[in-house]
């Protein structure tokens, strides 16, 4: 299979091979391509983002959600953005002041500095973005808290639903 | 050809080779730098060969990985994963990061060994699981806290909670159920003194140390503290009370951290200041090797004194120096050298210097077992049963006989 598939990429090649535990998305969709949330049939976790380093998760949006499954998702969904937005500024600036530094202080021929020399430049970064970071920090708690709650109240709900039937 | 070199990789990666860093370049899907990427063509798991270190807590998560399920190289999963009932067992695994778990474990199981008192082999279990219970829920509650952080750093992004095999509800349920069955065990099979101190740590574990990663370099020390409670929680779990023995016990636990985490974290300096994590290492790198020099000196001269404050007898002394000497030997070259080859041989020597450090303590340890403290007891109040003995089975003697007709003759 995997020699037919060869001038298509390989993803697609390795796909297809798979496609029958795969029941959410078809074959033909670019593997980039994030999953319907109507069409799948619980929340579907990507890869990781090559600058935030986080997945983005895509919830499962049922016909039959409740008000407060909803609220579970939107949340869910809001707090992702958030963090997504902050990490990727957050590391687009780290490395580009790393290129900075390593601009302005990369001796002529070497192409590398010493450990020691770059935790100069750590030291400096992380010092610098120490309000950012507690501040991410305790909005961060607060979400994470707030989402478990609400995780908690929806899954007992679904027990319930299940107890009832 | 790509594909070609895609099965290249697979099998090697199949066969537990690293060396998955040219082949890979060649693979990128996108322009993305990062070697994570592979997790789009290849299996999730997988090494990052410059860092050796971190491979240690990868390799026990690529072997676990289960055997009659076919590699899943999906782009996207489901969440949280539809196999959680067939790997029951990984994931708690991996939610209670089994390998430091067993470690402190092992504290708290050489604590209850070397403490003076009658071993009893059903508390000694109890106590061991307790505190495993406890670290597992510990660990759990960190996992969940620090999703978006793991994610930054090589050396954690595979974890379960980053990677959306469990979701967070799992690992605070998890943590729920093995903190109240640990304490529990704790509290009504070993005693409510190392109950406490297990829920002590636990609360310092998780809501103290772990916000304060991020917020001052102090965190270690605190970290070092959450680290030398174990072996007191065992120590307490079979004398009752602290003891001077508890004491020394939780001062080389105390010191012995320093050596390990600060030749850690050396080579994660990088990612710690990426993620935000404030560290030693990253903001103070000279502080970090002193730090680590010092408490290999604590280390030594705490073990050296072990006799003389009778929790072990004076051989440990001459028995654990050249262990010891070589420990700060390592600490010595990674103050001198700083980089990361030492730096590692100082962290990997850590590993084995703690178990055999405390399997000499137990080996050496001044009151073998629950007979000698008893024989002591038995001989000091057999001395006194006997003496009272011989004072009633003695006749009243002539002067008390004296004494009475005396006083008889005094009334008459």
């Amino acid at each position: 299979m995997l020699l037919t598939y060869r001038n298509n990429g390989v993803q697609r090649g390795i796909y297809t091979l798979y496609s029958v535990r795969n029941t959410s998305t078809t074959p033909e969709n670019k593997f980039q391509q994030p999953p319907n949330p109507t069409k799948i049939s619980c929340d579907m976790v990507g890869p990781p983002d090559p600058v935030s380093n986080l997945r983005k998760i895509i919830f499962k949006k049922a016909a039959t959600e409740t008000q407060l499954e909803k609220k579970y998702r939107e949340l869910r969904t809001e707090v992702q953005e958030w963090n997504q937005t902050f990490w990727t500024l957050h590391n687009s600036r780290f490395f580009k002041e790393r290129e900075n530094y390593l601009k302005n202080n990369l001796p002529e021929g070497k192409s590398n500095l010493t450990a020691d020399e770059m935790s100069v430049f750590y030291k400096a970064f992380l010092d610098k973005n120490w309000k950012i970071h507690i501040n991410y920090n305790i909005e961060w708690y607060k979400k994470n808290v707030t989402l478990l709650g609400l995780a908690i109240k929806v899954k007992f709900r679904q027990l319930f639903r299940i107890k009832d039937k | 050809m790509t594909y070609l070199k895609l099965i290249c990789c697979t099998v090697c990666f199949k066969n537990g080779l690293h060396s998955l860093s040219t082949k890979s370049v060649l693979l990128k899907i996108s322009n993305a730098q990062y070697k994570q990427h592979l997790a789009k063509i290849s299996t999730s798991h997988f090494y990052n060969s410059n860092l050796p270190l971190t491979s240690q807590s990868q390799s026990v998560v690529a072997k676990k990985k289960p055997k009659n399920v076919p590699q899943d190289t999906r782009v996207w999963k489901e969440t949280p994963t539809h196999d959680i009932k067939n790997n029951l067992v990984q994931y708690c695994m991996m939610l209670s990061k089994f390998r430091l778990t067993s470690l402190v474990v092992m504290t708290s199981m050489a604590g209850y060994a070397l403490a003076p008192a009658p071993f009893d082999f059903s508390t000694f279990a109890l106590c061991a699981v307790g505190t495993g219970l406890v670290s597992s829920a510990a660990n759990s509650i960190n996992q969940y806290h620090e999703v978006p952080f793991d994610a930054q750093m090589s050396r954690t992004k595979n974890r379960v909670l980053v990677k959306g095999l469990l979701e967070p509800l799992h690992a605070i349920g998890f943590a729920a159920a093995t903190s109240v069955t640990g304490l529990s065990i704790l509290y009504f099979g070993v005693n409510p003194l190392t109950a406490a101190l297990g829920a002590t740590n636990l609360v310092l574990y998780t809501s103290i140390y772990t916000p304060m990663k991020r917020m001052s370099i102090l965190n270690t020390w605190l970290g070092s503290v959450v680290g030398a409670i174990p072996p007191l929680m065992g120590w307490v779990g079979c004398t009752g009370s602290f003891d001077m023995g508890a004491l020394v016990l939780g001062v080389i636990l105390y010191s012995w951290q320093f050596p390990h985490f600060n030749a850690l974290s050396w080579n994660l300096r990088p990612d710690y200041s990426r993620a935000g994590y404030r560290m030693m290492a990253v903001t103070d790198p000279a502080l970090c090797r002193r730090v680590a020099l010092r408490h290999t000196g604590v280390i030594t001269a705490t073990c050296l004194a072990a006799p003389y404050l009778g929790v072990t007898n004076i051989w440990f002394a001459a028995e654990s120096l050249p262990l010891n000497i070589y420990f700060a030997y390592l600490a010595w070259q990674f103050y001198q050298k700083s980089d990361s080859g030492s730096s590692r041989k100082l962290f990997r020597f850590s590993l084995l210097h703690l178990p055999a450090l405390m399997l000499l303590m137990l080996v050496n340890k001044k009151y073998w077992s629950s007979t000698d403290t008893q024989e002591n007891e038995i001989k000091m109040s057999d001395i006194k049963v006997t003496d009272s003995k011989r004072i009633t089975v003695l006749p009243r003697g002539p002067v008390v006989a004296a004494q009475e007709s005396d006083s008889e003759g005094n009334k008459c």
